[in-house]
């Protein structure tokens, strides 16, 4: 570089240097400026008495740095010779860009060398001579170094203050200040004993008035509690009042003295307290006062509810018009006033009501059927949703509890199929490898010996697949209602056929109901995988068809336009008319690939060969016109658009008539919903008016509605007890642990017909299990002789107690017997009974009905047709007890017939939605009614994919027992304690 | 070629001579009532010279509807009414549009006094059959009725169901219910080309079925009621291919059996005036084999002509059932019923349960259009799982599901025993398979996949006799199957019969490339000009 270029460089340097110091000073100033500003700010405040936020501080120091970081990048900036060279131009705009030019050609050489050398020489002059502070003037930083200084005066004038900048960090440090504490109060005390306390809780709690005589004077409460205070002193006292030390400030309460020094007075406990809270009386008499000794107040807080939501997953993938069909349970101490939907959606938040019960009610459970439509959100949108609950504290102010958070994302009506297709389409075809082996080898041979663990092993083989999808393609919550529900009835009925498969004994044969039991599982099984297969193949093929029937038309319509654009073919045009063709080709080939996922159905055979025949056809075309045969070409051309046309039509007249019996097949549905849901409001009604009847003319069948009362309970503690039995059992296995699940049977069968108030059932059940205790007992006696079993003591000791409630049971039964209704109740009854055998008529029209609605639907409903035959048999059974004038069975009759009415419009509903969002119900709509949130909607069948593991991952059942064991343990959040439940609900089963 | 109305033709042309009487040209009301009677030569003879007033253009633009001179028949439709038409004019004017769009496209083939209207492409496959049984429909059944009606016959062949519903007049949706593919009305047959329907159909026997209606309609003037009407063309609809009345099918077998077993035969009087009145299919499948059984026994007892002799009762105005009885039991209609009824009891019938063929338009599974597996979703769904399976290669486990879907009560469905057999046969026990579908032919004759299956069977154990016969009575059902036209060309060109192989072989062409192929250049010229 000649010696002018390097001067000037060099005297532009000299200018940045002298700008990034001016920024350095202006910089720190503001900084320092700013930084004083909100400190004296911040003491001014602590010593008016207001504790200013420390967030405020915290802003003010990073609005520093923030504008510190600002003029960093200034500062970078000036060290650019050529920012400082347009600087140089700015101020001597007679250079007219000859110093840039200067540069630019130093960093670039182009054009004349000498020409640049000389007007490097003719520009340095005047740079050179140019004063620094012309080009950088230094007056912004030095006001700005004035104004900081000025501020850090102030500033460092707050010493002055009784506050001072030095305790202002531990001032924010430290916590709030509590009031200075009560000085305690000192001298002799008044005797005071006898003290009764009755308690009067506030009315939302539903809690009734309690005594509780002989007090120590403590009062333990919920705030806004009235507490009645009577009491006796030793000496007669002239006056009195009570004093209540801690709470909020009010007058003394007044004391009602007796004649016989008993005392009367009253306080409420307070809502909040800073500190301890007592209560005390203050005595006056013979010239002085005296006070009594202190009591403490001591508050039962109303918590907030307790809410928790069933989701195995924490995120979902859901189509807008799919129930969340989430569980969840609510619980708080003394009641609950409403349970809502909170959606969070981006930075808006808003809530859907679920329940908002009338009573006073401390426990809620049921499921969310509530759509994201009907949530107010979009296909495309992602959502947080919880479950939030109120409680109804009315005197310090209703509280909310929140669930964990469901995570979901909606896709469109019917669910996003172009995403799910190639997962379904994969689930299925591994699926039918498994049916295939199960089919030919469905379970160990039952003529020779069985060797479970080694059938089990290569059974177990035939699921790898399958899992390996499921892994992969449907943990996160994939899939729709009816996808989740398949695969779970899958995973259910898998494990309970391996469980009985490895729990058969290692020699002998089978026989029996053991055997009975073993062929029934795989069959089951076989049934759950078939339905599977079927669910999903139906999904593909309408999807499949649905994307062919489209490619065909838009074939069809680019064929027609084809030979409109093409009336006759030419040399000219017929270039531009086999592009035509080769489009054409294009959407053909898009066609065969939709239509193998048909695969080899005749309607994908049709499909196949029709395109094969286009294809001919195409080609045919496109022959003609290479040799020139345009005639010809065009002729084949027309016979194209014309068979394409047909193809189509075709295919939209399928699709047609698929989608009108997909109609009938949906109003088919919802008629007999509506006739169900009329037969459950009859069925209601009549219930009510036997249980009116009972009530006026039974007050004597109090004894039998008590007797009932404690049948269920000595039945529930049978189930409990036999739970205990199986998890003991479990690790042993074998015959111990077959003999603990039957014995666990008997116990529910039997709870299930105390429930049912079935007198009839109850008696056999009661008697079962019974016999199944006693055998189950001597079988335990001779495993113990084995010497061979550990941990059977636990199980042994428990056993004779489900004998032992079952036996009491068969007692109370014969009492219950002896309970004969009124002779006005009986008639009453029999009067009713004839409106209750019409309804049975209707019950059991209506399960034929559904039997036929059943066998129409793709995933068979198993629900619907149990729950329509349980209706009818139940109402049958309500309408012989009330001829009979026995008003229990009859309740229990008509009770059992609404909850199967229930489950069979439970299924119903969740047919129709799957088959809305499989595509081909159209017109089936849903079912019936929106069955209201929270409903009982007791099964769990779509709670998403297991969380629990299953007991074929594990080799053994010990590794499977210590699994679950470990999953149980610990304390678990609110939001996974379903989950913690299930555990044990497993571990029980195992 | 014989030629089939000619001496009627010639009669008109000469002096306007009819069998419905003497027509003389400008006579309008003779030329209406040669209309009614299906005599279009005596219908033409008597327009000539008319069209001056609105009514003449009506009858003219009748005549031409009739003669499928459709766009004429618009033409002096509009031309008979001003702006505002009669609700039956408008109607006409509707009809005859609606007739204008449905053969779109179409072109017309003639030989001798046929002439065939169809679109080109695919269906010139049914063009010579068409021809062959209207030729043998004439030559063998029109003389036991009474001889054709002369002026010609004309058939058009839809090539989709909705062309056909558009030309017939009939809602789409009885067309849909009643399973109706062709008709015989206005002088012409009406006929839906078997690929429009799911598996095709006997659409030759069809096409004799509809051309006796053509005949009976002019040979009763008309007079016939439904029931005989069907009970002569069921009965006489194989004739042209056959020499004596076939087995009613096994389906309406079953119904007649258990009608005579449990006295449940449906009395004439209740298929008056229509058998669409009666409550069921089921019932009005068994009026169609009662009345069909009837004929057959009037011929079988009293001579061929039988049908001819009821039919010149019945057009000098003779009640139908006493007309038969006057021909089959001198009067006694009573004694007429008591032999045919006991005629029956003679018969084998079929006893066993069997379903319904459905008549299912437009395209659709086979098991939608299944006799049993389209009502029975329970059952169709183990023969899906058996399809997957089978496409998975897994024989064994499919024939576990297919044998789930055999109902306890009747045999096996066509669609189902064709997987069986196929299942079979993938498994090596060809033997199985060939019992299978042998047996369900018997059930099931119409059903073309049956024949195919069975045809290749034989075909790959060497029985070409029979599998030629099997993929023949496959193509009179689906003739549009290019792989059963495929392999009719190569066992005709093996067994030495070259004109039915190259005629089967163009067939195939014309399936794989929509219609014909372009006429060879001559031979010795080059194919393009340098």
């Amino acid at each position: 570089m000649s010696a002018p270029r390097h001067q000037i460089q060099h005297h532009l340097l000299r200018i940045a240097r002298r700008e990034r110091t001016l920024l350095t000073l202006e910089s720190l100033s503001v900084f320092i400026g700013v930084m004083s500003a909100g400190m004296l700010v911040a003491v001014l405040a602590l010593n008016l008495g207001y504790r200013a936020p420390v967030g405020g501080l915290m802003a003010l120091a990073l609005s520093a740095v923030a504008i510190g970081g600002w003029r960093f990048r200034d500062f970078r900036r000036a060290g650019e010779v050529r920012r400082q060279a347009l600087r140089v131009e700015a101020a001597l705009p007679l250079l007219a860009g000859e110093l840039l030019t200067v540069l630019d050609r130093s960093a670039r050489p182009l054009g004349s060398e000498v020409l640049v050398e000389r007007m490097a020489r003719r520009v340095l002059a005047p740079v050179q001579t140019l004063p620094l502070r012309a080009v950088h003037p230094a007056r912004p930083a030095v006001l700005a170094l004035v104004l900081a200084a000025c501020l850090g005066l102030l500033f460092s004038l707050t010493a002055l203050l009784p506050i001072g900048p030095g305790s202002l960090l531990a001032a924010y440090q430290q916590p709030a200040q509590s009031p200075p504490p009560l000085a305690p109060v000192v001298g002799p005390r008044a005797v005071v004993g006898d003290i009764t306390l009755r308690y009067l809780y506030p009315v939302y709690t539903g809690l009734a008035p309690m005594e509780v005589p002989n007090s120590n004077g403590d009062v333990h409460a919920p705030p806004g509690t009235t507490v009645e205070v009577r009491a006796r002193s030793q000496v007669a006292w002239t006056s009195a009042v009570l004093e209540l030390e801690g709470g909020p400030e009010g007058e003394p309460g007044a004391v009602e003295l007796g004649p016989d020094r008993s005392i009367r007075s009253s306080l409420t406990v307070p809502v909040a307290a800073a500190g301890d809270v007592v209560w005390r009386f203050r005595f006056q008499g013979g010239g002085g006062s005296m006070l009594s000794p202190d009591y403490r107040v001591i508050l039962d807080a109303d918590l907030a509810p307790q809410v928790a939501v069933d989701a195995r997953q924490n995120r979902a993938s859901m189509a807008v018009n799919e129930p969340l069909g989430v569980p969840w349970r609510v619980h708080d101490d003394y009641g609950i006033r409403k349970v809502v939907i909170e959606v969070r959606r981006r930075d808006k938040t808003w809530e859907v009501e679920v329940r908002a019960p009338i009573n006073v009610i401390t426990d809620l459970d049921g499921r969310l059927l509530l759509t994201p439509e009907e949530l107010n959100l979009q296909p495309g949108d992602s959502a947080r949703l919880r479950v939030k609950a109120w409680d109804n504290d009315d005197v310090s102010g209703s509280k909310p509890g929140w669930s964990g958070v469901i995570e979901v994302t909606v896709s469109g009506a019917g669910g996003d199929h172009s995403r799910l297709l190639p997962a379904r389409k994969e689930l299925r075809d591994a699926l039918v490898l498994v049916l295939a082996d199960f089919l030919l080898d469905p379970e160990p041979a039952l003529d020779v010996p069985l060797d479970g663990a080694a059938w089990s092993k290569r059974a177990l083989g035939r699921y790898d697949d399958y899992d390996s999808i499921v892994g992969r393609s449907w943990a996160a919550g994939q899939g729709m209602q009816a996808d989740r529900t398949a695969l779970q009835e899958v995973e259910d009925r898998r494990r309970t056929l391996f469980a009985l498969v490895r729990a058969a004994p290692a020699a002998g044969l089978l026989a029996g109901l053991e055997r009975d039991a073993l062929v029934a599982a795989q069959r089951a099984h076989v049934v759950a995988v078939e339905g599977a297969v079927l669910l999903f193949d139906q999904m593909v093929q309408t999807a499949a068809l649905k994307r062919v029937s489209e490619l065909a038309q838009q074939m069809a319509d680019e064929a027609a336009e084809m030979n409109a654009d093409f009336p006759v073919i030419t040399e000219e045009n017929a270039a531009a008319a086999l592009a035509r063709l080769d489009q054409l080709e294009r959407v053909l080939r898009e066609l065969s690939a939709a239509a193998a996922q048909l695969g080899q159905s005749s309607l994908g055979e049709f499909t196949n060969q029709a395109a094969d025949r286009m294809k001919d056809m195409l080609a045919e075309a496109r022959k003609a016109m290479q040799e020139g045969r345009f005639d010809d070409a065009k002729t084949q051309m027309d016979r194209i658009a014309e068979e394409m046309r047909q193809f189509a039509d075709g295919l939209a007249d399928q699709q047609k008539r698929g989608e009108e019996s997909s109609q009938a097949l949906g109003n088919e549905m919802k008629e007999l919903d509506q006739k169900l849901e009329v037969l459950q409001a009859d069925q209601a009604a009549l219930r009510d008016r036997t249980e009116q009847a009972r009530e006026k003319h039974g007050p004597g069948m109090d004894e039998a509605v008590a007797i009932w009362k404690e049948i269920e309970g000595h039945a529930q503690s049978a189930v409990a007890a036999s739970a205990v039995v199986t998890a003991g059992a479990g690790p042993i296995g074998g015959a111990i642990f077959r003999g603990a699940n039957d014995l666990k049977s008997e116990a529910e069968g039997l709870l299930d017909a105390a429930r049912a108030r079935n007198a009839e059932l109850a008696r056999s059940r009661a008697e079962t299990t019974a016999q199944e205790a006693r055998g189950y007992s001597r079988m335990l006696g001779w495993a113990a002789q084995d010497g061979q079993r550990s941990g059977l003591p636990e199980v042994s000791r428990t056993v004779p107690a489900i004998q032992a409630h079952a036996e009491k049971i068969q007692t109370l039964l014969e009492r219950l017997a002896r309970a004969q209704a009124p002779p006005e109740l009986q008639q009453a009854l029999q009067k009713l009974s004839a409106e209750q055998q019409k309804i049975s008529e209707r019950a059991q029209e209506l399960s034929k009905q559904a039997e036929g609605v059943a066998q129409q639907l793709p995933m068979k409903a198993p629900g619907l047709q149990k729950g329509a035959e349980q209706a009818s048999a139940e109402t049958a059974r309500a309408a012989d007890a009330m001829r009979r004038g026995d008003p229990m069975s009859a309740a229990g009759g008509q009770q059992a017939a609404e909850d199967g009415i229930q489950e069979a419009r439970d299924a119903l509903q969740q047919a129709a939605e799957t088959l809305q969002s499989m595509g081909e119900g159209e017109g089936a709509g849903k079912a019936g009614e929106e069955p209201s949130e929270g409903g009982q909607h007791s099964g769990d069948q779509n709670l998403g994919m297991m969380a629990i593991p299953a007991p074929e991952e594990f080799e053994t059942d010990r590794a499977y027992r210590e699994a679950l064991m470990e999953g149980m343990q610990g304390e678990v959040p609110e939001q996974y304690r379903s989950t913690n439940l299930r555990y044990y609900e497993e571990l029980v089963r195992q | 070629m014989k030629n089939l109305f000619a001496s009627s033709v010639l009669a008109a042309l000469l002096g306007g001579f009819g069998p419905a009487g003497q027509a003389w040209a400008g006579d309008l009301a003779r030329g209406e009532v040669c209309i009614a009677a299906a005599d279009l030569a005596c219908a033409r003879a008597a327009a000539v010279g008319l069209g001056g007033t609105p009514r003449e253009r009506g009858f003219l633009a009748e005549l031409a509807f009739h003669e499928q001179r459709f766009d004429d028949a618009l033409r002096l439709l509009k031309a008979s009414t001003g702006p505002a038409p009669e609700s039956s004019t408008q109607n006409g004017i509707d009809l005859y549009k609606a007739t204008l769009e449905a053969v779109a496209g179409f072109v017309s083939e003639t030989r001798g006094d046929v002439t065939v209207m169809y679109l080109p492409g695919t269906d010139e496959v049914l063009l010579d059959d068409t021809f062959t049984t209207l030729q043998a429909a004439h030559d063998r059944i029109g003389p036991r009725l009474g001889g054709a009606p002369p002026g010609g016959v004309r058939v058009e062949i839809y090539p989709t169901a909705a062309r056909f519903i558009a030309a017939s007049g009939i809602p789409a949706e009885s067309v849909r219910t009643t399973g109706v593919v062709a008709l015989s009305k206005w002088s012409r047959l009406l006929l839906t080309s078997p690929r429009a329907l799911a598996r095709g159909y006997a659409w030759k026997d069809t096409l004799a079925h509809e051309y006796i209606h053509y005949v009976v309609a002019y040979n009763s003037a008309d007079n016939a009621p439904v029931w005989l009407q069907e009970g002569i063309a069921r009965s006489h609809e194989v004739l042209w291919r056959r020499d004596d009345f076939a087995e009613l099918p096994a389906y309406q077998q079953s119904l007649l059996a258990e009608a005579l077993s449990t006295g449940t035969l449906v009395p004439l009087e209740r298929m008056h005036p229509s058998m669409a009145f009666l409550p069921s299919a089921e019932l009005a499948s068994l009026a169609f084999a009662q009345v069909a059984t009837m004929v057959e026994f009037l011929a079988n007892t009293t001579g061929s002509d039988a049908a001819r002799r009821v039919l010149l009762k019945v057009k000098d105005g003779t009640d139908a059932l006493a007309a038969v009885a006057e021909v089959g039991a001198n009067g006694d209609a009573g004694a007429f019923m008591t032999g045919w009824t006991n005629w029956l009891k003679t018969l084998r019938l079929v006893s066993r349960k069997l379903a319904a063929m459905p008549t299912v338009i437009g395209e659709g599974d086979d098991l939608a259009t299944d006799p049993l597996l389209a009502t029975r979703q329970d059952l169709a769904g183990f023969v899906r799982l058996g399809d997957l399976l089978f496409e998975a290669k897994r024989s064994s486990a499919a024939l576990v599901e297919y044998q789930k879907a055999v109902p306890e009560d009747e045999p096996a469905s066509p669609a189902l025993a064709v997987r069986l057999a196929r299942a079979h046969r993938s498994l090596g026990d060809d033997a199985r398979a060939i019992l299978i579908l042998r047996a369900s032919i018997i059930d099931y004759p119409e059903y073309a996949n049956s024949h195919k299956e069975l045809a290749q069977q034989l075909q790959r154990r060497g029985v070409t006799g029979e599998a030629t016969t099997e993929y023949l009575s496959s193509a009179d059902i689906n003739p549009f199957d290019p792989d059963v036209q495929s392999a009719l060309a190569t066992l005709y060109a093996a067994s030495g019969n070259a004109p039915e192989a190259a005629r089967r072989r163009r067939y195939e062409r014309i399936l794989r490339l929509g219609g014909s192929p372009p006429p060879a250049p001559p031979a010795g010229l080059p194919e393009q000009i340098p």
